[in-house]
């Protein structure tokens, strides 16, 4: 797949939540190259000349890997997204989860704890709850 | 000597004395008893919540027994967890006691509203006293303690929050101590990619008692790339015993049953809750069965943006040549693979010389004939109906205009059963005699009716001509057909999970076939590798046509629906969509073959890749950067056996009961189940370093032992 196909996929997915950066690791990928590039001692051998084709094949791998990661968790959140759409109690359960956090922040509060994290989950499944479409 | 003996005679008494308690106690040691049946407590109803809907399909799949305590509506009382014959609450240490449940799955961490401070007093002593385990699937790391002085602690996990997230790239970090005991299936040198809302913690591991005395002692096995916990063991220490007094699994990570991740947790929440021993199973299953070999198919044409009738492909001798050492590359670039197959659903009448001679005769002069009987061991094979016949209602009235042909008697339906038999002996293709009870019509025909409504291209003012199908649960099944499959002896019909009502696993008994015994439909997955495709062009088109242009073409925003994409995709991304989807099937546990067809077998390129096997290797990549168990690629008649055994047990009352101090298992039930599967007993078949047995029970008890495979 080139970054090209990659770009592209990443457009066409826009669920909430989603990764951006894409080409931001394309950007990184650059400039770690040409940092590479113009690190090169001018006196250090052949020795260090191998050193640092290997350690750019490294990054450049890593590099590789991260993008390869990136698109299939953007693939995961498709199916994802397009899945919790045959759910038809989602929206349902969704609500009674926002519910059963607002519950909890109570009692978090009662603790005498911060309850903000679980306020922002059920700010989240409260929302998930109306969402059936894009 | 006199003080000597007598010493010897009090060392002698002591010891007789103890032999004596010993035996006297054992008994009530016998008692330690539990019933193998999980405890699932729950926030509401499946309606309302998410991790029940998530959890009842994995236990249902797997065949294990439980009963939900709705906390919204039920209390949770002792007797309720275990009670003697009078119905009273009772201890393990009680003679006749025993314990309800072998294990306990909470939906959620603190069960607020529904579940008070007794009722976590409750539970937790009867995992204590029954030393049963418990498995949170979701939700926050609480730690509560009561209201009113002196605010002991009744509830805590031992977790600090640290951070809220949608996006982890989570590590495996399980101890080696539980290697052998916990996501032993796992891949765990890959991180699982954790795509919805979860807590991600701390473990805060700092002494501090809940009510009870003990101590949460916490070991995570998943954490974020930061190093905080999302999926932990928490042992609760005493100062006095070496053991851990209660041990739970805790997920701070939301699971449903649509997110990868949770289809990669599930198990092990049943499995640590039951310690591995449980009625029920799982594995892992991948079966790909190529339609209509011998025929050809109609070409898509990505110039036209349609199915052209005069392009048709058939597979060539050297496309099967291809399949064979493309086949064998799979085996050993993929693992898991083992000695993986393609089935092939094949029709004879395209390797007769004459398909409508009496007598039938093999073509030996098509290559394509001559390669598949040549290499018929490296595949399996299916009766498709000898000509791919339409076994479809015919039209009301009999001649209204229809897109098919179809049969108006039992016996024209027969022969196309029959004559396709005719061809498996002439070609003297492998196992004729367990395929004759196996049955795929062509397009799943004669299990709804599509009205004689099924080519798009010949119904322009239609935009979707399954709109006006009747389903199988509405009438829509031809009798005929179930009448002619009974009287050939078919015992396993194929469905489209796709079509309402045919994806469940279900014998067929609302329609009379005139036969003592029902039909059992067989669903199988559909995928985006279409029917009239050869290579990654033509399926780009294709699906971008489908799923994006034509709704442009309309005037209708693709974006606006899920099933829709708002931008064309290439051949590498709607692979892996497909892989991903393929996986998600294989981690839901159930045997459904995906079905292809003999097009997508073509060699496109000069390496010899096909659409089938790029397919292939993308799901076992997929599969095989997630788990290590081996996947099971059954033959059809076979995967219909075992759903009908899993149907026959999950129809039983099992009753279980596990001993644990002779660590024994007694099982009977109330009718004759020949093929029960049961998790952790001593001589089964390994898979994923536990046994798994493959008993024969009956209303007469028998016992076996324990084995939880914890040194495999």
């Amino acid at each position: 797949m080139n970054v090209g196909e990659i770009q592209s996929f990443v457009s066409s997915q826009e669920e909430p939540g989603g990764i951006p950066g894409i080409n931001g690791i394309r950007l990184s990928a650059i400039l770690l190259s040409l940092l590479l590039v113009f690190s090169f001692p001018g006196t250090g051998g052949a020795a260090d000349l191998t050193n640092a084709a290997a350690e750019k094949t490294d990054e450049t791998a890593k590099t590789s890997r991260q993008m390869e990661d990136e698109t299939r968790k953007k693939i995961l959140q498709a199916n994802d997204f397009k899945l919790r759409g045959h759910e038809s109690l989602f929206p349902e359960q969704a609500k009674s989860l926002a519910k059963g956090y607002r519950e909890t922040a109570k009692m978090i509060v009662e603790q005498g704890c911060d309850p903000k994290p679980v306020l922002d989950a059920a700010a989240y499944f409260e929302k998930q709850s109306g969402r059936s479409e894009r | 000597m006199k003080r000597n003996h007598g010493v010897k005679r009090k060392l002698l008494l002591a010891a007789i004395a103890m032999l004596l308690t010993i035996i006297a106690v054992a008994p009530v040691h016998a008692d330690n008893a539990v019933k193998l049946r999980i405890l699932v407590v729950s926030t509401g109803e499946v309606t309302e919540d998410l991790g029940l809907a998530y959890i009842k399909p994995v236990l249902d799949e797997m065949g294990v027994p439980y009963v939900v305590l709705n906390t919204r509506v039920q209390n949770l009382t002792p007797a309720f967890l275990a009670a003697s014959s009078q119905g009273t609450a009772c201890k393990a240490e009680a003679t006749g006691c025993v314990g309800n449940y072998n294990g306990v799955i909470l939906t959620d961490a603190d069960l607020i509203p529904g579940f008070t401070p007794a009722e976590w007093d409750i539970l937790h002593d009867y995992e204590k006293n029954f030393r049963i385990r418990e498995a949170v699937l979701s939700g926050w790391p609480a730690t509560y303690a009561n209201s009113k002085p002196p605010h002991e602690i009744y509830l805590d996990y031992g977790l600090v929050y640290s951070s809220s997230g949608r996006n982890y790239d989570a590590r495996w970090t399980i101890p080696g101590r539980y290697s052998k005991e916990v996501f032993e299936y796992v891949n765990r040198n890959n991180p699982l990619p954790i795509t919805s809302l979860a807590f991600a913690t701390h473990p805060r591991n700092d002494m501090k008692r809940l009510r009870d005395g003990s101590i949460p002692y916490v070991e995570p096995l998943l954490q974020t790339g930061q190093g905080e916990a999302l999926l932990s063991i928490v042992r609760y220490m005493t100062p006095d015993q070496p053991a851990p007094v209660r041990e739970v699994l805790i997920s701070t990570i939301t699971n449903a049953s649509f997110f990868t991740h949770s289809k990669v947790l599930a198990y092990e929440f049943v499995n640590w809750a039951t310690q591995g021993v449980f009625i029920g199973a799982r594995f892992i299953h991948l079966a790909a069965h190529v339609d209509d070999l011998f025929l050809s198919s109609t070409q898509w044409n990505p110039a036209l943006h349609q199915d052209n009738a005069a392009d048709t492909y058939r597979l060539t001798g050297a496309d099967i040549i291809n399949a064979v050492s493309k086949q064998a590359a799979l085996r050993t670039a993929h693992p898991t693979a083992g000695n993986f197959k393609l089935d092939f659903a094949f029709n004879g009448a395209g390797a007769v010389v004459n398909r409508e001679a009496i007598s039938l005769a093999a073509n030996w002069k098509d290559d394509l004939v001559a390669a598949v009987t040549a290499n018929k061991t490296h595949f399996r094979f299916i009766n498709h109906t000898f000509t791919h016949a339409s076994m479809d209602k015919p039209p009301v009235p009999a001649d209204a205009p229809c897109d098919y042909t179809t049969f108006t008697s039992i016996e024209a339906i027969r022969t196309e059963i029959t004559r396709n038999q005719n061809v498996w002996e002439l070609l003297d293709l492998p196992e004729r005699n367990e395929n004759n009870r196996v049955l795929i019509s062509g397009m799943h025909s004669g299990l709804e009716d599509p009205k004689c409504t099924v080519m798009q291209g010949l119904h322009p003012e239609m935009f979707d001509v399954q709109a006006d199908d009747i389903a199988f649960d509405a009438d829509g099944a031809n009798p005929l057909f179930l009448q002619a499959a009974a009287t050939e002896g078919v015992e396993y019909v194929a469905a489209d999970m796709a079509q309402r009502a045919q994806n469940v696993e279900q014998y067929i008994d609302q329609y009379e076939d005139g036969s003592q015994t029902d039909r059992l439909m067989l669903p199988r997955w559909w995928t985006n590798i279409y029917y009239n495709v050869t290579n990654p062009s033509q399926l780009e088109d294709e699906y971008n046509h489908m799923y994006y242009q034509r709704f442009i073409d309309t005037g209708q925003n693709p974006c606006r629906s899920r099933e829709m994409v708002c931008s064309p995709r290439s051949y590498r991304e709607i692979l892996a969509l497909d892989a991903d989807t393929a996986v998600r099937h294989m981690l839901s546990f159930n045997r459904w073959p995906h079905f292809f067809h003999q097009s997508n077998l073509a060699r496109y390129d000069e390496n010899g890749s096909t659409l089938q096997f790029d397919w292939l290797d993308a799901v076992f990549t997929e599969y095989e950067r997630l788990f290590s168990l081996p996947v099971k690629n059954l033959p059809y008649y076979e995967i219909g056996d075992r759903t009908a055994e899993s149907l026959n047990a999950r129809s039983a009352k099992i009753d279980a009961i596990w001993d644990r101090t002779t660590n024994r298992v007694t099982l009977s039930a109330n009718k004759a189940v020949p093929h029960l599967r049961v998790t952790g007993l001593s001589g089964g078949e390994i898979y994923g370093g536990q046994l798994i047995g493959n008993i024969r029970v009956n209303t007469k008890a028998t016992t076996y032992e324990v084995d939880r495979g914890l040194t495999r």
